[in-house]
């Protein structure tokens, strides 16, 4: 083959036969072509949501909302008004159980709830508030004792009922806000009873959301900024989700108006169960309410 | 058969999601979105899901499709009509869920199905998110799929 090595040069010719030329010509593209299968992903960023933590370290039943002093307090007569939502739930008891305070009775566990609340925009974008520190346990019984479950209850002593620290469940630390309802006899079984269990919590949750949205940023403990990306030459993936709705205990509401609540969704089974597309974004930020 | 305590997906769980959150941050992959699906009673509804569900993939051009089901039984019905649609299309599709001891149906398109059993009873436990989706769970799931992809555009 041809080889030259030049140690100093101003004008260089080279001359060769054309088909030696040609070759040194593909070596070089096929190189070229290897450097491309391989290139910097394209980040297209779609949509931002901030998100901020607030940190509460204790939860206290008293005679008014608010959260103070990294406390929150809720109004006890709340549980009274609650039953005003809908007909169907009969009674609503409140009650704070702390980390060590877990070798309880609770009733059947309907749905673990965060509380978060949506300060600018709509659900996965804008700007968010989520309460770190504490969690929603919704439980509930018919008028007659009956537990409201479908296949199999969780009722019964909350250690040994939840497996604490999974992704759906809270961590050891957490305080958990138990909402108990009692609910019109027979109606456990249907989608109504359940459904109206999930609307009470929703109203009781909306009246902590709204001081949640008060607090001021400079007191969050965490904040982070989750963002929609499109990766532009990667291999694409859905993700699919296939969820309970088959009515009674088996229903999810999409899209509600607040991170994880009921008001302003639409139940998946309305929708006719066909498959809806949610961003990221849109999952993280509570589009996805379990009335499981 | 349905959902039970054990196997049912709070409100928490979906908003900690571990699949999304791995999956949108790994950057050798485009996640296009998550599509929610829902199960319903009847058998034939079942399958005009599934067929929506098809389409909507086929739509998307997708490389590959994560599914997971929450629940047991009659759930699987779906879930197999499921895979079975992105099988007939082409589609590399990893699954997860539940499947106690053993699942009511296969077909010939589920190759890789990821147990979420955590107990090892293959049984409803009756305890709170114990047999759901976790890291190590998605982890699996994604390596498979990569290779499934992989090997596909070979």
């Amino acid at each position: 083959m041809v080889k030259l090595s030049i140690a100093r040069a101003r004008s260089l010719t080279m001359e060769m036969p054309e088909k030696y030329a040609e070759l040194a010509l593909k070596n070089k593209t096929r190189k070229e072509s290897k450097d491309e299968a391989t290139p910097f992903p394209k980040e297209k960023i779609m949509r931002t949501l901030t998100w901020r933590e607030f940190s509460v370290y204790d939860v206290k039943i008293t005679n008014e909302t608010k959260i103070e002093k990294n406390i929150l307090c809720i109004d006890e007569r709340l549980a009274k008004r609650a039953i005003n939502i809908n007909p169907i739930v009969k009674k609503v008891t409140l009650r704070v159980i702390k980390p060590h305070e877990r070798n309880v009775f609770v009733n059947s566990i309907m749905d673990i709830i965060p509380v978060a609340a949506k300060v600018e925009g709509k659900i996965g974008e804008g700007v968010t508030h989520f309460l770190r520190g504490m969690v929603v346990f919704l439980t509930g019984t018919d008028e007659e004792g009956r537990q409201i479950s479908e296949f199999g209850s969780s009722h019964g002593i909350l250690k040994e009922k939840v497996a604490f620290g999974m992704p759906g469940t809270p961590v050891s630390g957490e305080i958990i806000l138990n909402i108990d309802v009692v609910i019109e006899k027979g109606t456990g079984m249907e989608r109504r009873g359940p459904l109206a269990a999930h609307q009470v919590c929703d109203w009781i949750l909306d009246n902590i959301r709204r001081e949640l949205k008060k607090l001021p940023p400079h007191e969050a403990i965490y904040a982070q900024e989750f963002k929609d990306v499109r990766r532009e030459g990667r291999p694409k993936v859905l993700i699919v989700k296939e969820l309970g709705g088959q009515g009674a205990m088996h229903e999810k509401i999409i899209m509600p108006s607040e991170p994880g609540g009921v008001r302003g969704g639409k139940s998946i089974i309305d929708l006719g169960n066909v498959p809806v597309i949610l961003s990221p974004n849109e999952v993280r930020d509570g589009g996805i309410h379990s009335v499981t | 058969m349905g959902i039970g305590p054990s196997t049912k997906e709070t409100t928490l769980h979906h908003m900690n999601d571990p699949m999304v959150e791995i999956v949108r941050n790994d950057r050798s992959l485009d996640l296009v979105g998550i599509a929610v699906v829902g199960s319903p009673q009847d058998n034939l509804e079942k399958f005009y899901v599934a067929k929506r569900l098809g389409m909507l993939a086929e739509a998307l051009g997708v490389d590959g499709v994560l599914i997971y089901a929450e629940g047991f039984g009659n759930q699987h019905i779906d879930f197999a009509a499921h895979i079975e649609e992105l099988g007939k299309r082409g589609i590399p599709a990893v699954g997860l869920t539940f499947a106690g001891n053993g699942l009511v149906v296969e077909n010939e398109y589920m190759e890789d199905i990821i147990d979420l059993d955590k107990a090892g009873e293959g049984m409803e436990t009756e305890i709170v998110g114990q047999n759901c989706v976790t890291k190590k769970d998605v982890i699996k799931s994604i390596k498979i799929l990569k290779k499934k992809m992989k090997n596909k555009r070979r």
